[in-house]
């Protein structure tokens, strides 16, 4: 068969999939009085609908901040009011300012639904196609393995159309800015970079490798001659992108500080609810929200994401290759996640965009870091009603991708890039880290799968109601950490195989 | 006086205290050797992750696991038993006192209902156990099956596990709508488990009364031991129109866990396909092919998993015995079938090719040269099994309502000849163009006035509740028609196999004729009917080139005459999606296993085809917003059925012409 009609029923099968899931409830359905982020959402496109764009971010009389307050970039608002205007023609009820508040419909949840899969459809997906065809080695059937399992990844599928979220575009703005820059179009790469930033200000987890590699890229070819002129061709780039996007805030100073001080709260503390990083896991060992004021733990954090990053980033600034960009991007957003303020549970999917990026080269490594992803927003899910397409796509997510990439085969020391273990461990017997390795991915998919079926089966008893999200947070937490460390140790272990590094020069 | 008592105090004060202390180093010893187990461990999970850096975070995260799951089962089981040791005692100590109080035989009695009790909690708390037991093996067999299928066939794999996924997927994802079928089968449930045998067929409650052979019945019986874990609820008969999230969910599994023999059937099918020599790519083998044509077939996905009926099982043993006569198994595909008609008997249908082909090829042994029927070679044993394997099946299943004198009142509910000649939807087959031309008839009369409009009857189009159809110009049909219209277009297929059996594809070939001549000239035809031409023409399909020709115009317009059956505008992404992902996949998979050998559609077939995105664009998108959605609101699924009957009955006509062409063959010869 033709690499067309394969590309087209994988694509076809990632819509289904997409659309199956969501069918099902979204966050806050029918729960009074805040509901959920399809609320948040909703809300939004009444706010930008029906105010001019100078009130989208302030409190007044018309816009109640504490109800849902806008608190996403500009790009996110425009996305809301082109949203609004085809609500507004299909039902005006929708989208009526104040009286619209918490309406829930079929009708609407299916407009909703679409939104989300237009939007995916138009960004996020041809960027997949696009990447798995271009920027990935191996014959077209690999190639259509990778894709397939790329679209299949569950967590965002799940956040996206199960949870109610537009992950997809902000995600798929990066994802461009990957395909061109791994093109070798470095302006088109930054402004696609630009628009995510502007789309959501999480993308910042990302920000770091692109600046490293267009910067290293730049003094590669010499910091005078074309290297300067790339630097500024892209800087006025992004300079431009960001003025065009902020443009109805620039006219007054204060209105785009209000917008900043919205988009990033700091009084919300140091992490909410229980995500699977370090503060929270700490946080069953020593209670650091108590022991250290708000500012000391901003400071604390930042040292320890910075510390977390520097040397993934410095060995991208010395050596910008395309390879080295997708492991600093898994490494800058893991360490973003791990170790920063405020983390919400659905920022991993920040980190696992470039880990599926390397679902091509290090299959085990990261079929097992996408599944723990998906199973440390467990709890999340299950507040939402998800526990069903949760099982479904994940196992679905874990048959094909062992299947399709044979990642079980393919896992040599050699294919698994131990090699620089050896070197670590000297001081012990010899030993086979690729079995250790794949023994490891059975016992962590095997741990994740029993305590999925705890959490679910069981009533947690009444002293320690948090007993399951603790467990569940935790072990994804020391899976995450091991990744990191492992995805760290491969970007320092010397040059890819020569295969991928015939293809990045 | 005192100092004894002294004493006695002592000594007993004495005793208390040696069994506290007892007690105490009991339980010290006991939370020693704990902590020294303890420390055991981490000593051992500490050393252990210092071994391996980064084998840390799993070393942590497993110990964390199976801690708890220890901890977890160890209580459950300690509180188990203890629960268990405490109702016994009780129930002794109570029929020790109450045997020393009252007389003997009370004592006795009372004591043995005890224990009863106690035996019935015993095994109810068993049997649940074993239920869970047995979902959880269920479970674990359909993983099994698919690792199975993965180690043993490599080509199969992808699609079984594709379509295990992609079923459970749809099926329970989709708990948003329920189709009338969905409650016809909860009902049956009811009716079979709260009801004796002797009111299942005559239970009228609800308007869905059982219209299923007995051994459906009793396969609906055997479900609904397993639905009372799940919702008892669903199981009483008033509740009409039940539909609780755990009743949905066991429906919807019911018929993914009933689709393994549908998987079953469509592994052996594949086995029996020719192959090409050489090594292939996975992608163009034909088993490969067969398999997702077969697993992903668009009608059986939106039939059984969005509207819901159990036809993957049921096609599963039709599969299975073809594949049974493909492997020239000719008894056991006898029993199938037997079995088959008995679970639904819309079967029938196909029924004629069965008896003359097992007739024909199975009961005479040998044939003259030119292949006629050697009528000395005929077998009466082979007949005397065929005939007793037929009967006992059927004495198995209607046996108990021929004793109780039951038979009318069952076959009046299998056999409902007060419908009327079509659905409510017309199905794409001879009638749906006839009611057309007497429609445009009709209107003619009406504008060249020929004929008064006063005098016309009332006839109600498509989408009503009212069934009978009246023709207004050209001449009602009545059941006795369609039923001889159906008996003379069967009779030159099988005439064929009689005269010349042309093993069991020429079998297969002729089955499938009976299946379409049925759908095109039967009475209230449903649309689902066409699946039963569509499923075996996929065997042929992948083994002729001019069969896949066939089977595309086929499927295509087959499936697409599907499309009202779903109709909520949340489900219209899937339906279209599946319907292009099938047709992306047969159109592109069949071109690659003949590639080189030209073109598999005529021309105009592919006008046809591309007519048909025309009509789905109209009917779909453009007609919802045009004007004439309230005036016409049947316009959308007349259009659909006559343009598909169209190509259902070009593709008859096609296959036809193809039996016929290959039994002039050997005379040319």
């Amino acid at each position: 068969m033709q690499t067309w009609s394969l590309v087209s029923i994988c694509v076809l099968l990632g819509v289904v999939v997409r659309w199956g899931v969501s069918l099902n409830s979204y966050s806050g359905a029918g729960k009074p009085p805040m509901f959920g982020d399809y609320e948040a959402q909703r809300h939004w496109q009444e706010v930008t609908y029906n105010l001019p764009v100078q009130e989208w971010y302030f409190n007044t009389t018309e816009n109640d901040l504490n109800y849902w307050g806008l608190d996403y970039p500009p790009l996110t608002a425009y996305h809301s009011l082109i949203c609004a205007y085809v609500a507004k023609m299909i039902n005006p009820e929708w989208v009526e300012l104040h009286r619209s508040r918490g309406y829930e419909s079929p009708a609407h949840k299916l407009f909703m639904r679409a939104t989300v899969l237009v939007a995916d459809l138009l960004i996020y997906i041809p960027a997949v196609v696009l990447y798995c065809l271009y920027l990935t080695d191996g014959s077209s059937k690999k190639k259509v393995s990778t894709l397939f399992c790329f679209l299949l990844y569950p967590g965002l599928i799940l956040i996206d159309y199960g949870h109610f979220q537009y992950n997809g575009v902000s995600l798929g703005f990066a994802l461009w800015g990957v395909l061109a820059l791994g093109l070798g179009w470095d302006a088109l790469g930054s402004m696609a970079f630009c628009l995510a930033l502007n789309y959501k200000q999480m993308e910042l987890y990302h920000a770091l490798p692109f600046f490293c590699y267009l910067l290293g890229k730049c003094i590669k070819l010499g910091p005078m001659g074309r290297g300067f002129f790339l630097l500024v061709r892209i800087a006025s780039t992004v300079l431009v992108t960001f003025a065009l996007c902020w443009l109805p805030f620039l006219s007054d100073p204060s209105e785009a500080l209000q917008v900043v001080r919205r988009i990033f709260p700091v009084a919300r503390g140091l992490f909410e609810d229980k995500v699977a990083n370090t503060w929270c896991s700490l946080n069953i060992l020593i209670k650091i929200r108590s022991i250290l004021s708000s500012d000391s733990q901003i400071y604390l954090s930042t040292a320890c994401t910075l510390l977390a990053v520097l040397p993934s980033s410095v060995k991208l600034l010395t050596k910008p290759t395309f390879w080295q960009f997708k492991l600093a991007l898994a490494n800058s957003a893991l360490a973003f996640f791990l170790f920063s303020y405020q983390v919400h549970e659905k920022s991993i999917l920040l980190a696992a965009l470039p880990v599926c990026l390397l679902l091509n080269d290090l299959p085990l490594v990261a079929i097992w870091f996408l599944l723990t992803s998906t199973f440390s927003m467990l709890p999340l899910l299950l507040k939402d009603g998800l526990l069903v397409p949760y099982v479904v796509t994940s196992l679905a997510f874990l048959f094909f991708s062992l299947y399709l990439l044979s990642a079980l085969e393919h896992c040599s020391e050699e294919e698994l890039r131990l090699g620089a273990y050896h070197k670590m461990l000297f001081f012990l017997p010899k030993l086979d880290l690729a079995c250790i390795t794949r023994w490891k991915f059975y016992i962590g998919v095997a741990a994740m799968a029993g305590l999925s079926a705890v959490s679910v089966a069981l009533v947690p008893p009444p002293h320690l109601p948090d007993l399951f999200p603790v467990l569940v947070s935790t072990t994804a937490f020391l899976q995450f950490l091991g990744t990191f460390l492992y995805f760290n140790i491969v970007q320092f272990s010397g040059p890819p195989s020569r295969k991928t590094q015939k293809k990045n020069n | 006086m005192n100092g004894v008592w002294c004493d006695c105090f002592h000594s007993e004060l004495l005793l208390i205290c040696l069994s506290v202390c007892l007690c105490l180093s009991l339980c010290l010893s006991v939370s020693v050797s704990l902590s020294v187990c303890l420390s055991l461990s981490l000593c051992l999970s500490v050393s252990l992750s210092l071994c391996l850096s980064d084998c840390l975070s799993l070393c942590l995260s497993v110990s964390l696991s199976v801690c708890l799951s220890l901890s977890l089962s160890l209580s459950l089981s300690v509180y188990l038993s203890l629960c268990l040791s405490l109702s016994v005692c009780l129930s002794l100590c109570l029929s020790v006192c109450l045997s020393l109080s009252l007389s003997v035989c009370l004592s006795v009695c009372l004591s043995v209902s005890l224990c009863l009790s106690v035996c019935l909690s015993v095994c109810l708390s068993v049997s649940v156990c074993l239920s869970l037991s047995v979902s959880l093996s269920l479970c674990l067999s359909v993983c099994l099956s698919v690792c199975l299928s993965v180690s043993v066939c490599l080509s199969l794999s992808v699609c079984l596990s594709v379509s295990v996924s992609l079923s459970l997927c749809l099926s329970v994802c989709l708990s948003v709508s329920h189709s009338t079928d969905f409650e016809v089968h909860r009902n049956w449930l009811a009716v079979t488990h709260s009801l004796p045998v002797s009111r299942w067929y005559h239970e009228n409650t609800s308007e869905w009364t059982l219209d299923y052979p007995p051994l459906f019945a009793w396969f609906e019986f055997g479900l609904s031991h397993v639905a009372q874990h799940f919702d008892r609820n669903m199981l009483v008969v008033e509740n009409l129109n039940y539909a609780s999230p755990a009743t949905v969910l066991f429906q919807r599994l019911s018929v993914v866990f009933t689709d393994l023999v549908f998987i079953f059937a469509v592994r052996e099918c594949c086995r029996c396909v020719q192959e090409q020599k050489g090594p292939r790519d996975v992608l163009s083998r034909p088993s490969f092919v067969l398999a997702v044509l077969l697993l992903w077939n668009f009608g059986l996905l939106i039939v059984d998993h969005i509207h819901f009926q159990y036809n993957g099982f049921l096609f599963g043993f039709l599969l299975l015995s073809v594949a049974k006569h493909l492997q020239s198994r000719h008894l056991q595909g006898a029993l199938l079938f037997a079995i088959l008609l008995n679970l639904k008997h819309i079967y029938l249908y196909v029924a004629p090719a069965y008896g003359i082909y097992l007739l024909r090829s199975y009961c005479f042994t040998q044939d003259h040269k030119d292949g006629s029927v050697n009528w000395r070679s005929f077998s009466p044993l082979r007949l005397l099994a065929l005939g007793a394997i037929v009967v006992s099946v059927c004495a198995l299943s209607f046996g108990p309502f021929i004793a109780m004198g039951q038979l009318p009142q069952v076959l009046s509910r299998l056999f409902p000849f007060k419908r009327g000649l079509c659905h409510a939807y017309w199905a794409p087959n001879i009638w749906a163009l006839y009611n057309m031309l007497d429609k445009v008839l009709a209107v003619l009369g009406v504008r060249l006035k020929l004929l008064e409009e006063a005098e016309l009857p009332r006839a109600s189009m498509t989408g009503g509740l009212v069934q009978e159809f009246q023709h207004s110009v050209l001449p009602s049909v009545s059941p006795s028609v369609t039923l001889v219209c159906t008996l003379l277009s069967i009779l030159p297929a099988v005439a064929s196999i009689w005269r010349r059996p042309r093993g069991a594809r020429g079998f297969l070939r002729c089955l499938l004729l009976c299946a379409l001549a049925s759908f095109m000239f039967g009475w209230h035809v449903h649309e689902k009917a066409v699946l039963i031409a569509i499923l075996p023409l996929s065997i042929l399909a992948v083994e002729s080139r001019e069969d896949a020709g066939i089977f595309l115009v086929l499927t295509t317009t087959g499936h697409y005459s599907l499309f009202p059956l779903i109709f909520t505008p949340a489900e219209l992404p899937i339906k279209v999606v599946l319907m292009l992902l099938f047709v992306i996949f047969s159109f592109a998979a069949l071109r690659k296993l003949y590639s080189g050998q030209g073109s598999l559609l005529r021309p105009l077939e592919s006008v046809y085809l591309a007519g048909l995105v025309a009509v789905a664009i109209a009917c779909e998108i453009v007609f919802p917003l045009s004007p004439w959605q309230q005036r016409l609101p049947f316009l959308p699924l007349l259009a659909t059925s006559v343009y598909c009957s169209v190509g259902v009955s070009y593709s008859f006509l096609r296959l036809y012409a193809s039996l016929l062409r290959q039994d002039e063959k050997p005379k040319q010869l």
